[in-house]
């Protein structure tokens, strides 16, 4: 392919936020055509540290998207370098679903963090990744870097359960047509993923590589591998208590010594059905995700980074910078 | 060249570019996707409200982009202001007042990049973005509205806008009253009622203000006839003989619009119509200059099925005047949520099928 008129052939857009002090480059990485798409806040200054945020997948990669936005800017302010990434087969990044695989997404991972390390002169000191994103994120962490999970999944099993229930679900709510040669559980929908090599999520395709090389991935075990210090883990429901599955991952770890953070904020999130139906309760609030600057996860994530790399920071306030350089 | 042909290539990331396109004091993420072998005409994806909508639900505008770059179309699609990695505050959505901001800078910034005529598809809200474009700038030869909303209400308000009789009929179904034994349901019909609540508000508030406004015509409230700017454009080439696929013009299945006790309540305060003044009244003016616009939808949607209603009201005309300008056509199932995993091909294909009987050339 050539172009369109005089398109000059550059891949990556910039833009320098004066007010924040930061500057965001949005470009595809990674070699031919198999790049993820990848966007990078680095400060103007000398970086306190540098994050990797991992996101999730199918409905939520989108719904979580601005958030993911936001946060890396307000991280910028605050000093840190940090990458997002669309990993292969989502978002802008090449590829199809059905050549994603969990092994292909933490190399994804991975590619983001040797990009913002070129972008910032610093390699990742945190990772953070929201739902399936989370198990990602811990897979990339090194020892010693901290890692904060916002509302992680348990595992890539609960994970696609989930998701299947949640396709059940909504067709029940809107009656498809052909609903009687509807899958009618999850256990056949997962024999139709085998039959056919791909299922329907929502309007995501889940490939069989997927699920077969994310199945048996689990929180604790990702997260006892990679000794993260320190460790935040974020439910976002503040009205009731941990959830059973993932109050009984925090326990593993805590008796494994990785002594996690744990914080319930803010309100039950609708990952999965958000946008199913109009005009059900709450779901504008779901669908606008845009954050204003008191949001409490935003506000938590940006004081932990902090803390997390100046242990006598609780503020987010940038790092010192060298006299008389621009912001 | 612009047409349908055998398996063209398929566009990667090697032929796309991350671009930030200004927006008064803002700046719209984006991606442009070039052309294997550019054709006069580029495309401009515009999505309904949803948080990244360079991608679209179902990443339906990547799958698109980068087949029809493989067919000659480069496009562009973008994040609308405060949503995805622009710059800007989100605002409310207005279907009566679409925004106007992103379609005029993307289809400047395009100009500015040798593309000086356009394609607009949209989905949903955005399919009225695409409309209102499409009768407003003279650079839109074509548009492609993917199940869009024919009449106007606010924001979760589709079902609290229905005319009070239609909504009772609604709400007394047995499937309804069923529901009434589920908590979730419960609180959704609440939510219904205290819309519909909200909305016999407003009307009692406006009658008491003052007299009621006469019926709308087309021109005036078909906010494109009023917009100062270009005049309408040169009508095009005429109108083509309509092909395989698109529906004929026909009586819907049911009656015209409701104008009775009851009715009224869309966000305009203008007497209920199932297909409104200002969804007919830009096709009209499409369709006399000439411009190829293709409505789809999904036989499940909602919108498909308020069209149904009142496509006796205008559109039947619309469809027989616009002797093929204007196509009406539809699928098997539901379209509107874009939450079915084949969407992209299955949008793919209506597009191609109907750029083979407009190649906008």
């Amino acid at each position: 392919m050539t172009g369109v008129g005089a398109v000059p052939a550059s891949a990556t857009a910039r833009r320098h936020d004066e007010a924040g002090g930061w500057t965001e480059v949005l470009g595809f990485v990674g070699p031919g055509s198999q790049r993820i798409a990848a966007c990078a806040v680095v400060p103007d200054g000398a970086c306190r540290g540098a994050v990797v945020v991992c996101p999730s997948l199918f409905n939520e990669f989108l719904k979580n998207a601005r958030r993911e936005v936001e946060l890396a800017r307000a991280l910028g302010g605050a000093g840190f370098a940090v990458v997002r990434l669309h990993y292969r087969g989502t978002g802008h990044a090449d590829g199809e679903p059905t050549d994603t695989a969990y092994p292909a997404m933490v190399a994804d991972a991975h590619l983001a963090g040797s990009w913002l390390a070129e972008l910032a002169g610093l390699a990742p000191t945190a990772y953070l990744g929201t739902r399936f994103g989370a198990l990602v994120a811990a897979s990339v962490a090194g020892p010693g870097a901290a890692l904060a999970l916002v509302e992680p999944v348990v595992s890539g099993a609960a994970f696609f359960s989930e998701g299947l229930t949640a396709r059940l679900f909504a067709a029940g709510i809107h009656r498809r047509s052909g609903a009687g040669g509807e899958p009618r559980s999850v256990a056949e929908l997962t024999a139709e993923l085998e039959r056919t090599g791909a299922v329907d999520v929502l309007g995501y395709t889940l490939g069989l590589e997927l699920h077969r090389s994310a199945a048996e991935v689990t929180l604790v075990a990702e997260v006892g591998r990679a000794r993260p210090r320190p460790l935040l883990v974020v439910q976002l429901d503040a009205a009731r208590p941990l959830r059973a599955g993932l109050a009984e991952a925090v326990a593993t770890l805590t008796r494994a010594g990785l002594d996690p953070e744990v914080d319930r904020l803010g309100a039950k999130e609708q990952w999965w059905l958000a946008e199913e139906r109009e005009g059900a309760p709450g779901e504008a609030e779901n669908r606008a995700q845009g954050l204003d600057a008191d949001d409490p996860l935003l506000t938590r994530l940006v004081r932990w980074m902090a803390a997390a790399h100046d242990p006598g920071d609780q503020g987010g306030a940038p790092a010192p910078r060298p006299e008389g350089e621009p912001r | 060249m612009s047409g349908a042909g055998p398996s063209p290539a398929v566009a990667t990331t090697l032929d796309e570019e991350r671009v930030l396109v200004p927006c008064g004091d803002e700046l719209l993420s984006g991606v442009l996707t070039r052309a294997a072998d550019p054709g006069p005409v580029g495309i401009l994806f515009l999505a309904g409200r949803w948080s990244v909508t360079s991608i679209g639900r179902s990443r339906l505008f990547v799958h698109l982009a980068r087949r029809l770059a493989g067919r000659g179309f480069a496009s562009l699609r973008l994040d609308y202001l405060g949503l995805g990695e622009s710059t800007g505050r989100e605002r409310r959505w207005r279907l009566e007042a679409p925004f106007r901001e992103e379609p005029d800078a993307a289809v400047a910034w395009l100009a500015g990049r040798g593309v000086e005529r356009v394609l607009v598809v949209g989905t949903c809200g955005g399919a009225r973005l695409a409309l209102d474009a499409a009768a407003r700038l003279p650079a839109v030869v074509g548009a492609v509205l993917l199940a869009p909303p024919v009449r106007e209400y606010a924001k979760g308000e589709r079902t609290s806008s229905l005319p009070v009789a239609e909504f009772l009929r609604r709400g007394l179904r047995p499937a309804v009253l069923a529901g009434l034994a589920d908590r979730r349901a419960r609180r959704r019909y609440a939510h219904h009622l205290r819309g519909l609540a909200r909305r016999l508000r407003r009307r009692a508030r406006a009658r008491l203000a003052g007299p009621p406004g006469g019926r709308t015509s087309a021109a005036s409230a078909d906010p494109a006839s009023q917009a100062p700017g270009p005049g309408p454009q040169a009508p095009g080439p005429g109108p083509q003989a309509p092909g395989p696929g698109p529906q004929a013009p026909g009586p819907g299945p049911q009656g015209s619009r409701s104008s009775g006790p009851g009715a009224g309540g869309q966000t305009t305060g203008e007497p209920f119509e199932w297909v409104s003044r200002r969804f007919l009244g830009p096709l009209e003016r499409l369709a006399e200059r000439g411009v190829p616009v293709l409505v789809f939808f999904g036989e499940d949607d909602a919108y498909y099925r308020e069209l149904c209603r009142g496509r006796a009201g205008g559109f039947d005309d619309l469809l027989a005047r616009g002797a093929g300008v204007v196509e009406l056509v539809t699928v098997p199932g539901r379209f509107h949520a874009l939450a079915q995993a084949d969407i992209g091909p299955v949008t793919l294909a209506a597009v191609e099928d109907w750029l083979t009987r407009h190649p906008l050339a």
